[in-house]
């Protein structure tokens, strides 16, 4: 059950992720991990939740442009080259990038409110750890 | 849980710092956040790389509806009911296909690199500004007549441009724009007289005076005068002379090398800065072009062709873009433009096709001047008048626009000027001064016959000067080397630098139409050009340059095989451009071989001069990609040109060298002193010496580089590459070591770099249907991710030709043969 929420808040995360990126561009995930880190209360492990969140929600665009027909291994490859790593390699610089915005922001959302109004830490279980 | 203060500062110095990589450059990676954005970053460049089946654009300024149909091989066919409207649609697709290109390729000519790239360009954006272009291109743009059709199409093509510009969302700005974190500019109209000027750059700022001043400086004029003659020593004119059934030589006895001239020697400096060329390299003889036409009496179908083959440096995206632009009633031409140029640079319509090479003509010239103040001049003497110098700040700005540098211009009536040792000198070239090459064109594209064309070309268009080739429907051909020649006062000589203190000094003028090297509907039935020296010398008008700009091995083959055949295909002519035969091998190989057996005779052979001159009497003297002695050739080649020219050496590099007409009339003096090696004084070398030692020591060479001859590692594709860089040197985003057929002086030259070579090759009939074949090294799209980036590479390669769809109208362009459709309509 735990790991279940844990789940969808990841995808609930990714998908506000992918919103906020196609309006507004990358720098709007580090504001939506700070938002949901400063007001999930009910977690913490926020800056795992959102960095995979993140990384998904950057996936999930260019999932959705390869369904289009874009051809997106070519650009790994390509500006892997230019950047002289292989194209998984590139790939992965892109998705950490966008988990280290959000996760940071988000652990920085917790622990600014922590520290602003000595709330206490969460409720919810570490899903791996199990209900304390 | 208490609060964790050490937890809050790294996360909010993980945060910053990730933040910094998103929105600084690290080094030469640009900025994480706008690179990596999915969505706007250089992911979305595959969202771009193929063009949308169908699309319909509102231009404002646009007349009526323009309909862009693309072709199988991704070629735009507008469709429009007015000159300018096509040439709007001409703007908006160059830009849709080739946007970076248009635009780092005006800041290059503009010398503006350094706002897109930073000051690291700063040497490269020096050049054209000292040299005084942009300023050229400001008074060539105010010098258009307003009402004039080339400014009328010049404003349109950037209306087209800057429509399609404005139209871009960040996430559909080419992929190089987001590797620079740099968005593209708004394209002004001067820019196209910028690209123009480029051109005229790149073809007409080869000076021969300067390989001249460099011999002189080393062994005196007399024998400079020798190696470096005003005229080639072997003569194929492309103005077919009366009487000659084919070639001549005119083989003089080369005067031996003399005492240093020293005023050559600041001669030769100054030259340098203006040239900046490398004197040893072989890219003047590869950058090169080759055209040739042929009378109904001597082609099968009874029809004239034409084949077209400018060399240049070859890039990805290519230099050129094909197009096909209809106006019912008004125009309907097919060709390649250079993007940034709204016109038809080589091509054809219903009645006429045409195209050109590089005449290389001496343009240049330049003037020692009298000045007030040597530190900070403001005056320069004219007859005795001191006249005031124009002074222009140059101002050299970032990619912030913040100034990083200026340089003070100053410019007399004959053109920039540049303090070189002590000394004010300027200059005064024709690519410079007024003229309308755009219009030349213009009106080219209107043309019916190939007098209408020759006569349109040359009312406007003046530099660089170009061979002019053409062939109409009615069966007629022509040639003609067009642009404005120099008349200069005295000996007509351009190997000097004049007093500027004196307007008698000045040029008086140029070459009267007439007398440009010409010929309409020869007698011989065929007309070829390959930068030769286009006429005798006894028909020469004036000084027109030196033999050291006019490579003659090319026009020889062109020459041999057009005469040779009088039922000529156009398969014949599109087997012809990559023929790897060549009149070079032809006649050095039989000086190597006879050497080896006279060095033999005299006692001084050796096994491995035998056996090199064995495999070299093997070779059948072309150069085919499976070719296994060509590579022993050009190795005994180079060594040959080192140890004769020993003495045009200086610190240990060779600071000129003789073209190889002029070491093939060395070869008829065997005994002369330019085959001594001077770096063994107690012997004197004699021709077969020297040929001996090289072939020699080229086999040795070629036997350690290589390995055994047979076993494959001599074979030419292994030698030889083409490279074609991507226009910012990204290795991934380019097509290198090509393997290519051809050597030095074949008609598809190959350079050691391999950047050089055919960039545009077409075959027109000229039948009742006008027929056209054509490909170029690369493809429509300027996208590296789109599979029309390098498309035709492969038929370039192979030395194929594809079919060019040359439709009326719309309806023979059916769907079936229709990649794309674009619609653009007037904004409501």
């Amino acid at each position: 059950m735990m790991t279940l929420r844990f789940v969808a808040r990841i995808l609930l995360v990714a998908v506000v992720c992918a919103v906020a990126t196609r309006w507004f561009g990358w720098m709007s995930l580090p504001v939506v991990g700070f938002i949901y880190g400063a007001t999930d209360r009910r977690t913490r492990v926020h800056g795992t939740i959102v960095a995979f969140g993140s990384a998904l929600g950057w996936l999930a665009i260019l999932c959705a442009e390869a369904a289009r027909g874009a051809d997106m291994r070519a650009v790994a490859e390509q500006v892997g080259a230019v950047l002289q790593v292989p194209g998984f390699v590139f790939a992965l610089i892109t998705f950490v990038f966008a988990a280290l915005l959000g996760g940071t922001a988000a652990v920085l959302g917790a622990r600014t409110t922590i520290a602003m109004f000595n709330f206490h830490d969460v409720q919810t279980p570490h899903p791996r750890l199990g209900s304390t | 849980m208490p609060p964790k203060p050490l937890a809050l500062i790294l996360s909010a110095v993980a945060l910053a710092g990730t933040i910094y990589a998103g929105v600084r450059p690290v080094g030469p990676i640009p900025p994480l956040g706008a690179l990596l954005d999915p969505v706007n970053g250089v992911w979305a460049a595959a969202g771009n790389a193929v063009l949308p089946r169908s699309a319909t654009v509102r231009i404002p300024q646009l007349g009526g509806p323009v309909e862009v149909r693309y072709d199988s091989r991704g070629v735009p066919h507008i469709f429009a009911t007015t000159e300018e409207d096509a040439y709007r649609a001409l703007g908006y697709v160059v830009a849709r296909d080739r946007l970076f290109q248009l635009d780092i390729q005006t800041r290059a000519a503009s010398g503006r690199l350094t706002e897109l790239v930073g000051p690291r360009a700063l040497e490269l954006d020096e050049s054209p500004r000292q040299l005084g272009m942009p300023r050229a291109a400001e008074r060539k743009l105010a010098a258009t007549d307003p009402s004039s059709a080339s400014r009328r199409i010049l404003d349109a093509y950037a209306e087209g441009i800057n429509a399609y510009i404005d139209s871009l969302a960040p996430s559909e700005y080419p992929i190089e724009y987001k590797l620079l974190n740099a968005r593209p500019e708004r394209w002004h109209a001067i820019n196209s007289i910028h690209l123009l000027n480029r051109m005229g750059w790149t073809l007409a700022s080869g000076d021969p005076d300067h390989m001249f001043a460099r011999a002189a400086a080393l062994v005196g004029d007399k024998a400079a005068e020798s190696v470096f003659p005003q005229h080639t020593p072997i003569e194929e004119p492309l103005q077919p002379e009366p009487g000659w059934t084919g070639p001549r030589n005119r083989f003089e006895q080369i005067a031996v090398p003399g005492a240093p001239d020293s005023s050559a020697v600041e001669l030769s400096s100054l030259y340098q800065r203006f040239q900046g060329d490398d004197p040893s390299a072989e890219s003047h003889t590869t950058f090169a072009s080759n055209n040739w036409a042929v009378a109904p009496s001597r082609t099968k179908g009874g029809y004239a062709l034409l084949a077209g083959d400018p060399h240049l440096e070859l890039t990805l995206p290519s230099i050129w873009y094909e197009v096909h632009l209809v106006v019912p009633g008004k125009l309907d031409v097919y060709g390649v433009t250079i993007p940034g140029a709204p016109a038809v640079i080589i091509g054809f319509n219903r009645d006429i096709s045409w195209t050109f090479t590089n005449t290389g003509a001496d343009v240049m010239d330049f003037y020692r001047e009298t000045v007030d103040d040597s530190a900070n001049p403001k005056q320069y003497k004219l007859d005795g008048q001191w006249l005031p110098l124009i002074t222009r700040i140059e101002q050299y700005r970032d990619q912030a626009s913040k100034v990083i540098h200026t340089d003070t211009m100053r410019y007399t009536h004959r053109g920039p000027m540049t303090h070189e040792h002590g000394q004010w000198i300027s200059m005064r070239w024709t690519v410079l001064e007024p003229s309308n090459e755009l219009q030349a064109l213009y009106d080219a594209s209107h043309a019916h016959n190939t007098h209408e064309f020759q006569d349109a070309i040359a009312r406007n268009f003046l530099s660089p000067t170009q061979n002019m080739l053409v062939a109409d429907r009615s069966g007629s051909i022509a040639i003609r080397s067009t642009g404005h020649f120099p008349i200069r006062p005295g000996d007509g000589n351009g190997q000097t630098i004049r007093d500027g203190s004196m307007s008698a000094s000045d040029w008086r003028g140029f070459w009267p139409v007439e007398k440009y090297p010409q010929s309409f509907d020869p007698k011989q039935g065929f007309l070829a050009s390959a930068n030769q020296e286009p006429e005798a010398p006894e028909s020469e008008y004036g000084y027109l340059g030196t033999d050291h700009d006019y490579e003659v091995w090319r026009a020889l083959r062109i020459n041999q095989l057009l005469r040779a055949n009088a039922q000529v295909t156009p398969e014949d002519m599109i087997r012809y451009q990559t023929d790897p035969s060549s009149e070079r091998a032809d006649v050095f190989v039989p000086y190597f071989i006879a050497a080896a057996r006279i060095e033999s005779d005299r006692g001084r052979g050796d096994a491995t001069l035998s056996s090199a001159a064995a495999l070299l009497a093997q070779w059948d003297r072309t150069y085919s990609l499976d070719n296994q002695r060509a590579v022993l050739f050009e190795t005994a080649m180079k060594l040959l040109a080192d140890r004769t020219w020993d003495e045009l050496t200086k610190n240990g590099a060779r600071v000129a060298t003789p073209s190889t007409a002029v070491l093939a009339e060395l070869m008829t003096q065997p005994t002369n002193a330019w085959w001594d090696d001077r770096r063994t004084p107690d012997t004197v070398e004699d021709r077969d010496d020297i040929l001996a030692q090289s072939l020699s020591t080229a086999y040795k060479i070629v036997l350690k580089t290589y390995g055994a001859p047979d076993a494959g590692g001599w074979r030419w594709s292994r030698i030889r590459f083409t490279n074609i860089y991507h226009l910012l040197h990204i290795p991934a985003f380019s097509a290198l070591n090509i393997p290519v057929p051809g050597g030095v002086g074949t008609l598809t030259p190959s350079s050691g770099s391999g950047h050089f070579g055919p960039s545009w090759r077409m075959v027109v009939e000229m039948g009742p249907e006008v027929h056209g074949w054509g490909t170029f090294p690369g493809g429509q799209s300027g996208n590296p991710l789109s599979p029309r980036y390098k498309d035709h590479l492969a038929f370039w390669e192979q030395g194929k030709l594809q079919p060019l769809m040359f439709p009326r109208t719309r309806a023979e362009l059916p769907g079936a043969a229709t990649s794309a459709t674009l619609k653009l309509e007037p904004a409501r």
